[in-house]
């Protein structure tokens, strides 16, 4: 059988996102491992995951910051808290 | 005789949820790429940036009908991790197996975008995939 794919999508400039609740106080974005192609798949406040491809924690925190940005409209990310390595049960804090 | 194979929808249909829905699993992703497309995706990737990743629903589509499998809605990257040239897409398990791969363009690819120019930040989404069973 021959198979085809169809598919269709828009790339919009940062700052185009409706964004996601968050609520106020303290956060957490936990490392819940990595995926089989070594990706770190992270965890955000509200449950949502991604994977990103990063080899050193400050590669991974520029990552989930422009998560944190673009996703939840949070201007200013500061950590209050970094993981020492990318392993599984390791967290950003930060202040919402 | 010329070959002539030709397949009833209903088997169609089955091939298309079992090669597709049941392969990728719950929570599957898509994943845009900058880099060489590999062969296959059996082949490891190789020197290829993820520039954004978008979630898949729950089930990745409802079943197939009329030869025709249509994803469910796929949850836009609101902030892609990389700045690069989009040249294909993969869809793979939520465990980060990929399953399927397709090229990406502006026309006349797999999936096809207004621009294949990404920038760390931007917000990227699918609004349709299609997968279509021929013969």
């Amino acid at each position: 059988m021959k198979l085809s794919i169809t598919a269709a999508g828009a790339v919009l400039p940062p700052g185009s996102t409706t964004h996601a609740a968050l609520e106020s106080g303290t956060q957490t974005v936990s490392i819940d491992g990595l995926d089989e192609s070594g990706m770190v798949r992270c965890v955000y406040p509200d449950g949502f995951v991604k994977h990103h491809q990063a080899e050193t924690v400050e590669n991974l925190a520029t990552k989930v910051t422009g998560q944190l940005r673009g996703r939840y409209g949070l201007a200013e990310v500061v950590f209050t808290a970094v993981p020492k390595a990318l392993e599984a049960g390791e967290a950003f804090t930060v202040e919402a | 005789m010329a070959l002539d194979l030709k397949v009833a929808v209903t088997a169609k249909n089955a091939g298309l949820d079992a090669k597709y829905t049941t392969a990728i699993g719950s929570n599957g992703l898509l994943r845009i790429y900058s880099g060489t497309k590999p062969t296959n995706p059996d082949t490891a990737l190789s020197g290829n940036t993820v520039l954004a990743e978008l979630a898949l629903s729950a089930t990745f589509a409802a079943g197939a009908s009329s030869g025709v499998l249509t994803a469910s809605s796929i949850t836009a990257d609101s902030s892609a991790d990389n700045t690069g040239t989009a040249t294909f897409f993969s869809l793979l398990t939520s465990g980060g197996t990929r399953k399927v791969d397709g090229t990406v363009g502006t026309s006349g690819c797999d999936l096809n975008l207004n621009t294949t120019s990404i920038v760390s930040g931007a917000q990227v989404s699918v609004s349709s995939l299609t997968i279509t069973s021929g013969n």
